[in-house]
């Protein structure tokens, strides 16, 4: 992949309240382009269409969890290697293991300081080639 | 026992030596000393026989000469006379053959040979006008007569069946005519009965050969006497051989006793002398044999003595009435009287309880009546009792001995408290393995089971029978018996297996998730024998594990989320470019901001407890530069120093290269450091110090706050500790940071702990082992 700047994040989360928080953090602060899906299934569907440079999943999901997700969508051959950044309050070591094994870049621990998110994830971005 | 074969029965002494020749000799001289003697008397015998055989032979030729003198008188009378007119001739005839007494006949023959005048026994019809031609060699004789002109005798002949007889033949020359023969037929019993009536008497026998012709014999010639003497009697033209032996009555009267009582006294001498010899050597065997068995009694006995005062087993004697009689060091040891006190004290008294002193007589008292032995000589456990009063417990082995119908009784106490109190131990170990509810099993090194409890036999279903014996294979899952494998080489190497998670399968085949210890079992010498193991069935513990994992998991994400919206929100309210707050409105908000950040820790803190004792905690472990960590602390709690109005001091006193991981020894540190800063006083100063011990890097961080009281010391390292609630609110901690420091620590193989005084202060310590890169550096 060439490096190129990161503009749009396609953040996946059904917590309306963390969306809200993370929108303003990204958006506002980090001046990034967001698009916010409350599941799995609406990411699928949406991203085609929205063309995320990255996408940002939560983990712990009703019904499609975020590895799921991810699975998904690898599945679509345009993000079969866009990279995935995972978002969980479940952060003990087997399963950052297992997250980074099923091809996660990096994981971003709950709860996050919204003045430093967009910060981390330039940061990852920035170091994921290198 | 050893039996040494006494010296004497191998041995050959100086007697051998003196006695044999001995005795050879003295048989070598007896049968040289009667040969001699018996040569000596055959020399007497024949000495006498010599004598005796002349004075038998020459009366015989002069008995002869007479006798022909006789005839030539006759004849002379004939010449002077012209022939002697026959009444002359007769008259004379008759007178010499009665004087005589030998002849048979007397005749005169006239020279044709013809017998003319004879005067024979007046009985003897036979012997008148005997034809002398008519014997044998008669005429012969006759005719040498005649030509001799000398008196001449005829060979012998028979005169009749039994007697033997010959002629003396005179001739009869007158001066011019020859008249003829003047012929005496001489009977040859007659003539030796006249010659050897006085003479031979007894003592002798005789033969008289003429030309090998038997003339007379008296008495039998054994074919081997040796004892004979030969004469040889010649007149005229006769030759006789006489032959004179000894009767065998002669001989006996002759014989001497004397060489064979020598031999008998030499052979009874030696005769006596070997039984001398044999009762002397015997004897001395006997004797020899005495001295060795009084030796070996001896040896015997001081053996026995020795043994008894040094052997690890009180040995005590005493008589049919119990009265003690021997008492060796040992039971002085056991039982505490010494022997001096022991010694003619009834043993009944002294060493056995009161209660059992009848029972105990009884067995003796029995044994001495019936000989009933049942009870003896063989190891009974009794109570004994020691001077002090105290009982024990022994086992005794009662030796009855009977000398001279005098009992003795003997016995060897052994102490057994210290087997007792084995044996009970050992039951209660068995009784506790039996009650466990683990699984407690023993194998051999060959992985047979030797031992299994009812904890096994629940938690596998097999019973003890069934399987002991077997291979401890039967447990385990067919795709763990290499686990098997290396267990048995581990215990084999006597290596302390930790316990650890595995799984075992049930009699009815499914897997049974347990944790195991394993134990080398070691023999007397120290070497391994075999292994023990205990195992527990975790199946609910696995259940419960799941469930806290599950539960925790859970309540982390559940707590997580709202608390990311809540600190989300403040921390975007607290910023200036979202929104403008009054100072009242910012001071409330970062109340709510502070303890959103404590209720964080708190979880994380919790969920950190939980990594470290499951130890599931990672340590990325790597070459550390300890001061630097330090400083870099120490600059991140520079907000915290202001906020606290709290001087930071860092004094790095040595080069501190750890093997650690930076995250977690950087945990540890802020958590000091922070506490030492909450706790300090304002405008004081928190003094951090690392220094180099000899093999180890320790860091201190002191503060003068207002101690650790007392009593909480000991709890300072535990879970929620604080010293108390009031504190706790105004220094925000969550109580869990010093027990997950100390677990962290502890992973790192080092060591935490604190000095404190109330009202002085507090100093935290935690120790690092050096670095091997470090020591060799500094070396």
């Amino acid at each position: 992949m060439s490096k190129s700047d990161l503009e749009k994040i396609m953040y996946i989360e059904d917590e309306p309240d963390i969306t809200a928080i993370a929108k303003i953090a990204l958006e506002d602060m980090g001046g990034f382009t967001l698009n916010c899906c409350s599941s799995g299934y609406e990411a699928v569907r949406q991203a085609p269409g929205f063309k995320p440079d990255l996408f940002l999943i939560d983990v712990m999901m009703p019904e499609m969890d975020g590895i799921s997700t991810l699975k998904e969508l690898r599945k679509i051959p345009e993000f079969s290697s866009t990279p995935i950044i995972f978002m969980t309050a479940k952060a003990q070591t087997t399963e950052i293991k297992e997250y980074i094994e099923v091809g996660a870049l990096s994981v971003i621990t709950k709860p996050f300081d919204p003045m430093k998110l967009a910060e981390t994830i330039q940061t990852i971005w920035d170091s994921r080639n290198g | 026992m050893d039996v040494v074969k006494p010296r004497y029965y191998s041995r050959w002494n100086s007697l051998y030596w003196i006695g044999i020749p001995l005795v050879i000799f003295l048989l070598f001289g007896a049968f040289f000393l009667r040969y001699k003697l018996k040569e000596n008397e055959i020399f007497q015998v024949r000495s006498v026989l010599q004598s005796a055989s002349l004075v038998i032979s020459s009366p015989i030729k002069n008995a002869l000469e007479q006798y022909i003198e006789v005839m030539q008188r006759m004849s002379k009378r004939w010449v002077a006379e012209g022939g002697t007119p026959m009444k002359l001739w007769y008259a004379d005839a008759s007178n010499y053959f009665n004087d005589a007494k030998i002849f048979q006949s007397l005749e005169w023959v006239d020279n044709q040979m013809r017998s003319q005048w004879v005067v024979s026994a007046a009985n003897d019809k036979k012997a008148r006008g005997l034809n002398l031609t008519a014997l044998p060699s008669g005429y012969q004789t006759l005719e040498l007569a005649k030509k001799t002109r000398q008196p001449t005798i005829s060979k012998v002949f028979d005169l009749n069946k039994d007697t033997k007889g010959f002629l003396i033949i005179v001739p009869l020359f007158t001066e011019k005519n020859f008249d003829g023969y003047i012929v005496g037929v001489v009977n040859v019993d007659k003539l030796f009965h006249v010659l050897f009536r006085d003479y031979t008497g007894n003592n002798y026998d005789i033969a008289v050969y003429q030309n090998n012709n038997l003339v007379f014999v008296k008495g039998v010639l054994s074919p081997n006497n040796v004892f004979i003497s030969e004469k040889m009697i010649q007149f005229y033209n006769m030759k006789w051989n006489v032959f004179v032996w000894p009767t065998i009555q002669a001989l006996k009267k002759q014989r001497s006793l004397l060489p064979d009582l020598i031999l008998a006294s030499g052979m009874t001498a030696t005769i006596l002398i070997l039984i001398i010899f044999y009762f002397y050597n015997q004897s001395r065997v006997n004797f020899l044999k005495m001295a060795e068995t009084k030796r070996y009694a001896e040896q015997t006995a001081e053996r026995l003595h020795r043994i008894m005062m040094t052997m690890n087993e009180g040995f005590i004697s005493f008589d049919r009435n119990g009265t003690l009689t021997d008492w060796n060091p040992y039971a002085e040891k056991i039982l505490g009287w010494t022997k001096a006190e022991a010694l003619g004290k009834n043993v009944y008294d002294l060493v056995i309880p009161a209660r059992n002193r009848n029972r105990n007589r009884i067995i003796l008292d029995n044994y001495i009546k019936t000989g009933d032995a049942k009870l003896l000589n063989r190891e009974l456990e009794f109570k004994a009792v020691k001077r002090d009063g105290r009982e024990f417990p022994v086992e005794v082995v009662m030796i009855p001995l009977k000398f001279d119908n005098v009992y003795s009784f003997h016995a060897l106490i052994r102490d057994i408290s210290a087997r007792k109190k084995a044996e009970l131990d050992q039951a209660r170990l068995t009784a506790i393995i039996e009650a466990s509810e683990d699984a407690i099993i023993s194998a051999d090194l060959n992985g047979k089971i030797m031992t299994w409890n009812r904890g096994a036999e629940k938690l596998y279903a097999y019973k003890a029978e069934e399987v002991i014996g077997q291979s401890v294979s039967v447990i385990y899952p067919d795709d763990q018996k290499e686990e098997l494998d290396k267990i048995i080489k581990r215990v084999i190497s006597g290596e302390y297996v930790q316990n650890f998670d595995s799984a075992r399968k049930h009699k009815d085949g499914h897997l049974i998730p347990v944790s195991v210890v394993i134990s080398p079992i070691r023999g007397v010498s120290g070497k391994v024998i075999g292994g023990s193991s205990i195992t527990r069935d975790i199946t609910e513990l696995k259940k419960i594990d799941r469930m806290k994992n599950e539960f925790i998991s859970i309540v982390s994400h559940e707590l997580r989320t709202p608390l990311t919206s809540v600190r989300g929100s403040l921390g975007l309210l607290a910023n200036d470019k979202i929104c403008h707050l009054s100072d009242q409105a910012k001071q409330l908000l970062e109340i709510a901001n502070n303890n959103c950040e404590r209720l964080i820790r708190l979880i994380n803190d919790i969920l950190d407890i939980q990594k470290i004792e499951e130890g599931k905690m990672v340590f990325k472990m790597k070459l550390l530069d300890l001061n630097q960590l330090i400083l870099e602390t120490v600059e991140e709690a520079r907000g915290l120093d202001a906020k606290y109005n709290v001087k930071l001091e860092f004094t790095a006193e040595a080069d501190c290269l750890v093997m650690g991981d930076y995250d977690r020894l950087k945990q540890v540190m802020t958590n000091l450091l922070s506490n030492a800063i909450r706790y300090s006083p304002k405008h004081d100063v928190v003094k951090i110090k690392t220094e180099l011990l000899s093999d180890k890097i320790r860091v201190s961080v002191l503060d003068r706050g207002p101690g650790i009281p007392s009593d909480f010391q000991s709890k300072i390292f535990g879970k929620f500790a604080q010293a108390d609630s009031s504190t706790t609110r105004v220094k925000s901690g969550t109580g869990l940071g010093l027990n997950i420091c100390k677990g962290i620590v502890e992973k790192h193989q080092g060591s935490i702990f604190f000095t404190s005084t109330p009202g002085v202060g507090t100093t935290f310590y935690f120790e690092l082992p050096l670095s091997s890169v470090n020591h060799g550096e500094l070396i």
